[in-house]
């Protein structure tokens, strides 16, 4: 070995070329999302902590095995109290049913009409998909305004009675938007499901609805379940055309969205949060559902 | 063997096919929430007819507990859909259905009125603009002038939105202060679409003062309100109204009636912190008296009972010469209507309204006829002027000046043109009502009479007309409210139903009065919009007699 060896220029090459930390480039991922994130969980926080602190909480009548956790039930007990009104409760179970009932509906026509925009080509499918977009980027108040203007026509006159102001008019105002996203869904669902294995069935003799029903559309059930879950989510949250075409009559076709804007209209603010805080749980319960049973890569 | 093979590769047992299972599945669920819908919606319809009425959102309170106490009483369910005076009125313009709307403001309710979609107006409270703080008035806000303080944010409602904004604004340019204001409102504070959203905006503290309804302010807890003189000419009246599109405007009207009773709806309203009108007294089937004079009946009539079956009431009418009516009216002690004394009055002619006229409301004129020589078919005895009716061997009826307007009449016209002691030579009977003049004539007993035109249109083919130009010959219906009715509102509508006839009258040969009042300055005062002494306003502008 010569002690004259000079020493290896590699280390300060090394030095030269390390990688960079990545924690910034994270850090301001996490900032910006975060901002997002915190202002909606704020927005939750604040409604609870109006709860909290307003005076309807005290009003609440409790029995004495209770009382001494009232300081705890506090953000709960405004919503126990409006729970406890027969109109409110009337206006959740209309809400669930009905969304329920047009979550269906928004199925019903979304599979075949999600199937042919996936897997045909046929003419007049472009105007149909921007058609099916009307209900998504229209205002919902024309929606409303559209179809009450609707039933003033032949045919839908003769059944006007029926419908207008009535329950149908709830269904009909939730469908109509709901739907649409209902046909996003699905058709994106259709359009990862590989035709291949339907193409076989065919070739093996099934028939077209055979191939749909028993290879297509057992495929598609996580995405079915997102559609609906979707569909319903966006019925709860319907609100602009259910008061134009259904009205927001007590007992009949209040549902909770308009329980929030009326019980606001009186300036019943705590009664306008409890309330609005059911619908938060409801959401969170059913996302979550879409979430952990529905299909995890579908975005519409 | 071989026939098991087959059977196995084309129907594998467990294999179904999930299109038939998903449609069944869906449609057993369906028709599952279908019947539990149809359920939640028959509810409402067992109990027989209901009303459908569009309400404002901040009338829901009194509201919900009136129809409530109504359909225990009755057992006619109210359906109420709540939202904005604005847009219930849009949403009625575009659906044409429901029985009743109430309005917020008064604005909506004529608007709505001149549109053609509403009947009848009922109205119930009033309300004020006023500042709203919040509670404690932490800001020491006392006057207009407050407002324009460095650190003090105010609401105020749009005026193309809100009722109250419109209000605020034409109040403030009356007082030379909107300017200054909505520029210092732009700069640091907001204008919102609705009441209870400014109300909010001060209650939360976003802003310090606001200004609202007197009325909402007093119903909702946490605010306090500072009455300014800037805003108190600024009444505004909620008002009832029954819609034209309504199918049963009687069952709507008993309801409407319900909500506008002194002691049924009112309270509830007045308990809520509005400040009510003093409304009739309730009734399930009222009954109005209605002194009329005999000229009037033709053309009154129909319109009476068309009235009567609308609303589902009785006017007992009592048709007469107009001195026994205003004789009998004096002598009703108390001005009693249990006695028989009469909520509303339509007389042949202002002459005899004025000798009654302490015990009733202003009147409105609503038409008039001339007195005219009514003779026998062909003119026999070639009678062209008054002064034919002096002369020697005439024979003619008139009416007894005491007993009957067209008495009167006739009285003043002969001794203003001068022929006065001439004819009443020749007068041969004096009738005590106009209606007993022309068939004096028309059954060939006498030569001439001096009637109403409007009485002489019935006998056309048995006399023959001469008319008299002449001022003082001409007879002006006024129609009046008794001051002592409790019924004021009832009478108030049924002048609404007459002021809407004009056709009846003109048909009946009376030249139409109640146009002549369009277009004056203040017509907008006519009756239905503010007040309730209602007859006074358009009293004011009648034409001079």
């Amino acid at each position: 070995m010569s002690s004259t060896t000079p020493p290896p220029a590699t280390p300060v090459i090394v030095d030269e070329h390390r990688v960079g930390s990545d924690a910034p480039f994270f850090a301001m991922l996490g900032v910006i999302g975060g901002v997002y994130v915190l202002l909606l969980l704020g927005l939750l926080l604040a409604d609870v902590s109006y709860m909290v602190n307003s005076d309807s909480a005290d009003a609440v009548e409790l029995s004495p095995t209770l009382e001494p956790w009232r300081p705890v039930l506090r953000p709960v007990l405004p919503i126990l109290e409006v729970l406890r009104q027969p109109p409110i409760q009337y206006s959740i179970k209309l809400t669930l049913v009905s969304c329920l009932f047009t979550a269906l509906l928004s199925l019903i026509v979304a599979v075949p009409i999600g199937y042919l925009l996936s897997h045909f080509r046929f003419p007049g499918r472009n105007l149909l998909d921007a058609l099916l977009d009307i209900p998504i980027v229209l205002p919902p108040l024309v929606v409303g305004l559209s179809l009450l203007i609707l039933f003033q026509f032949a045919p839908f006159s003769s059944i006007s009675e029926w419908v207008v102001f009535e329950i149908p008019a709830v269904i009909l105002a939730q469908f109509m938007v709901a739907a649409a996203f209902a046909v996003r869904t699905m058709r994106a669902t259709f359009d990862q499901i590989d035709t291949r294995l339907e193409d076989i069935a065919l070739t093996l003799g099934c028939t077209r609805a055979q191939a749909f029903g028993m290879v297509v559309l057992p495929q598609a059930r996580q995405g079915m379940l997102t559609a609906g879950t979707l569909a319903w989510a966006r019925a709860m949250g319907e609100f602009g055309p259910l008061l134009i075409f259904a009205g927001a009559t007590r007992n009949k076709t209040e549902v909770l969205s308009t329980t929030v804007y009326f019980e606001f209209s009186i300036a019943n603010l705590e009664g306008a949060v409890a309330v609005s805080l059911i619908m938060v749980f409801a959401a969170i319960i059913v996302l979550i559902i879409a979430r952990v049973w529905g299909s995890k890569n579908i975005t519409i | 063997m071989r026939r098991d093979t087959e059977f196995v590769l084309t129907s594998r047992p467990g294999a179904v096919n999930s299109l038939y299972l998903f449609a069944v599945i869906v449609l057993l669920v369906l028709l599952g929430l279908g019947w539990v819908l149809v359920d939640m919606g028959a509810v409402q319809t067992k109990s027989g007819d209901e009303l459908f009425m569009y309400c404002a959102a901040g009338m829901r309170v009194p509201i919900e507990k009136i129809a409530a106490d109504y359909e225990h009483e009755f057992g006619v369910p109210v359906r109420v859909t709540y939202d904005g005076s604005n847009t219930l009125l849009s949403t009625i313009t575009a659906h044409q259905k429901g029985d009743l709307y109430l309005a917020a403001d008064d604005f909506y309710i004529n608007q709505a009125q001149d549109s053609g979609l509403v009947q009848e107006m009922l109205p119930l409270a009033t309300m004020r603009p006023v500042i709203a703080v919040a509670q404690g008035n932490p800001k020491n806000i006392q006057s207009l002038d407050d407002l324009f303080r460095d650190g003090v944010k105010t609401a105020l409602g749009n005026p193309e939105q809100a009722a109250v904004g419109k209000m605020t604004k034409k109040l403030l340019v009356d007082s030379g202060d909107w300017e200054k204001l909505s520029a210092h409102v732009t700069e640091t504070g907001v204008f919102e679409p609705t009441v209870p959203a400014v109300a909010n905006a001060v209650k939360v503290g976003a802003i310090d003062a606001g200004i609202i309804w007197d009325t909402t302010a007093k119903i909702i807890p946490g605010l306090d309100y500072i009455a300014v003189p800037e805003l108190d000419p600024g009444i505004s009246e909620v008002t009832l109204g029954v819609l034209t599109s309504s199918k049963q405007p009687t069952a709507a009207l008993h309801f409407a009636r319900y909500v506008a009773a002194r002691e049924k709806g009112l309270p509830v309203f007045s308990q809520g912190g509005w400040e009510v009108v003093d409304g009739d007294v309730w009734s399930d089937r009222p009954e109005l008296t209605f002194y009329c004079g005999s000229v009037n009946r033709r053309a009154v009539e129909p319109v009476l009972e068309a009235f009567q079956k609308r609303e589902g009431v009785v006017v007992n009418t009592v048709y007469n010469g107009c001195g026994i009516l205003t004789g009998q009216m004096r002598t009703i002690v108390d001005q009693d209507q249990g006695k028989g004394f009469p909520d509303t009055y339509m007389a042949c002619d202002v002459y005899y309204l004025d000798t009654v006229k302490e015990m009733f409301q202003d009147a409105v004129n609503v038409s008039d006829t001339e007195v005219v020589i009514a003779v026998q078919k062909g003119n026999p005895k070639n009678i062209a002027s008054l002064q034919d009716l002096t002369k020697p061997g005439m024979r003619v009826s008139v009416g007894q000046p005491r007993q009957c307007t067209i008495g009167v009449l006739t009285k003043q016209l002969l001794e203003k043109e001068g022929v006065y002691d001439g004819v009443m030579d020749n007068v041969v009977t004096q009738t005590t009502t106009s209606a007993l003049l022309v068939p004096t004539v028309a059954t060939g007993s006498l030569d001439a009479t001096l009637a109403y035109a409007t009485d002489t249109l019935a006998e056309g083919d048995k006399i023959d007309v001469v008319r008299i130009e002449s001022p003082a010959g001409k007879a002006v219906q006024p129609f009046s409210i008794a001051r002592s009715s409790d019924q004021k509102y009832l009478s108030r509508r049924l002048y609404t139903a007459i002021s809407r006839s004009k056709d009846q009258f003109e048909e009946a040969g009376f030249h139409w009065r109640l146009d002549d009042v369009i277009g004056i300055e203040g017509a907008e005062q006519l009756p239905g919009s503010q007040g309730t002494d209602f007859l006074d306003p358009p009293a004011k502008i009648s034409p001079p007699q």
